[in-house]
C-alpha cells in the first residue's frame, strides 16, 4: 500500500518511494553556473562595430587627398610664376657638351633654354648665347654603370617640386595615421561608449 | 466568484501582495545581476525537471541555459510577476518540446550499459518508464522523484494549485508503479 503522505511531503515512510528516489538520485540537477546575461556582452558589440568605418574613412580620406595632390601637380601650368623661378632664372644658361654627362653618347650639346615670359620677374645678367644644334638624345644609352646622372636646371627644377609634393603629401598621411590611431585606442572606445 | 467579479468591476478587490520571486524578478529589470544568480538557483531544478521529462540527459544542461537566456530577454513582457513560476515552466516546455522535434530520434543509454541489474540501469529504467507516461504526471513525477522536490515546493514552483499537484502526484505514481511492475502480486 502506497503513503501518499509521504509522495506528498515527505512525512512518514514508503520503502518502495524511497528505492525509487535513491535509484533516480543520479538524475538529479547539480548546480550549475548560471548563464552569462546578454548585458554582459553589449561592450564587446559596440566596440567591434566602431573600428572598422572609421578606419575605411580614413584611408579613403588619404586616397582623396593624395589624388588631388597628384592632379594639381600634373595640372599647373608650365609657364606659371612660382616661388622657385627667381632661382631657376638666376641660373646662368650655359650649354653642356654632352661628351661630360656620363651615360649619353653624343657628341653634341644641349641647349637650355627658359620661357620667355620669366624674364620679366627677374632680371639677371646672363652669358651669351652660343648657337648650338638640335640635341637627339637616345634614352636608352643610359647605362647602368653610373646610375648618379647630373641633373640640368630644369629636371633639378621638376625634382625639387616633387620632392615638396612627396613631402606635404607624407605629412598628410601622418596626420590622417594619427587621427585613426587616437580612433582606434581602446580606452578612447570605451570611454566614449560610457 | 461572483464576489470577486463584483469587487473586481468596482476596483476594490486586495491586489496579491508580491511574492519573493516577483521582488526577484523586479530587481532583475532594474539590473540587477545578482538576483538573475538567486532566481536560477530557485527555478533550476524545476526546469531542470520538465526537460528532463522530456529529452534526454545529455542535452538538458544546454536546453536549461536557453531557458533562462530566452526569460531573461522577455522579463519585460511579464505582466504579472507572481506567475513567473508558470511562465517559466511554460518556456521550458515549448523549448524542451522544440529540441526533441528537430533532433533526430535517438535511444538513451545507460552509462554502464553492459552490466546488468546495476543502479543507472535500474535509473534508465525507470526515467524510461516515467516518461512514457501522459505530460500531466510525468513533470511532478520527476520534480518529485529525480529532483526530491515536495508537493507543496511543485505547486508553488510551477504555479500550480495544491490540489492538482496531488492528485496528479498520486495518479503518476499508480501509473509508474503499474508500469514497473511494483506491488503486483
Amino acid at each position: 500500500m502506497m503513503n501518499d503522505e509521504y509522495l506528498w511531503n515527505k512525512s512518514g515512510s514508503d520503502t518502495e518511494i524511497e528505492e525509487l528516489e535513491n535509484a533516480l538520485k543520479a538524475y538529479r540537477y547539480q548546480e550549475m553556473i548560471e548563464p552569462c546575461t546578454p548585458m554582459r556582452a553589449v561592450s564587446f558589440a559596440e566596440k567591434r562595430s566602431s573600428s572598422i568605418w572609421p578606419f575605411g574613412f580614413a584611408l579613403a580620406f588619404a586616397s582623396a587627398v593624395v589624388f588631388s595632390l597628384s592632379a594639381v601637380w600634373f595640372l599647373l601650368p608650365a609657364g606659371a610664376p612660382t616661388l622657385t623661378d627667381a632661382a631657376v632664372s638666376s641660373v646662368p644658361i650655359q650649354s653642356l657638351p654632352l661628351a661630360d654627362v656620363p651615360g649619353i653618347e653624343s657628341t653634341t650639346a644641349i641647349e637650355i633654354s627658359r620661357p620667355e615670359t620669366r624674364r620679366e620677374f627677374v632680371k639677371t645678367r646672363q652669358a651669351p648665347r652660343t648657337k648650338t644644334s638640335p640635341v637627339r638624345v637616345v634614352a636608352k644609352t643610359f647605362s647602368k654603370k653610373h646610375p648618379q646622372v647630373q641633373l640640368t636646371a630644369e629636371e633639378k627644377y621638376a625634382y625639387d617640386q616633387l620632392m615638396l609634393a612627396l613631402s606635404i603629401t607624407s605629412s598628410k598621411l601622418k596626420i590622417v595615421k594619427d587621427t585613426v590611431g587616437q580612433i582606434d585606442k581602446p580606452d578612447t572606445a570605451i570611454e566614449r561608449y560610457r | 466568484m461572483t464576489t470577486d467579479l463584483f469587487l473586481f468591476a468596482r476596483g476594490e478587490r486586495e491586489v496579491s501582495p508580491a511574492r519573493p520571486e516577483a521582488l526577484l524578478v523586479e530587481r532583475i529589470c532594474q539590473g540587477d545581476d545578482e538576483a538573475f544568480s538567486e532566481f536560477y538557483r530557485m527555478f533550476a531544478p524545476m526546469v531542470h525537471g520538465i526537460v528532463l521529462a522530456r529529452v534526454s540527459r545529455n542535452d538538458v544542461d544546454d536546453i536549461i541555459q536557453e531557458v533562462f537566456i530566452s526569460a531573461y530577454k522577455n522579463f519585460d513582457s511579464l505582466r504579472d510577476k507572481n506567475a513567473v513560476g508558470g511562465w517559466l515552466a511554460m518556456i521550458a516546455r515549448n523549448r524542451a518540446t522544440e529540441f526533441f522535434r528537430q533532433s533526430k530520434p535517438t535511444e538513451e543509454l545507460a552509462e554502464d550499459v553492459g552490466r546488468t541489474g546495476s543502479s543507472h540501469a535500474r535509473a534508465h529504467e525507470i526515467l524510461s518508464a516515467i516518461r512514457t507516461c501522459p505530460d500531466a504526471y510525468r513533470e511532478p513525477l520527476v520534480m518529485r522523484l529525480v529532483e526530491g522536490m515536495t508537493g507543496p515546493e511543485i505547486a508553488e514552483r510551477t504555479g500550480l494549485t495544491p490540489e492538482s499537484v496531488r492528485v496528479n502526484l498520486h495518479r503518476g505514481m499508480k501509473l509508474l508503479r503499474e508500469k514497473l511492475g511494483i506491488g503486483v502480486k
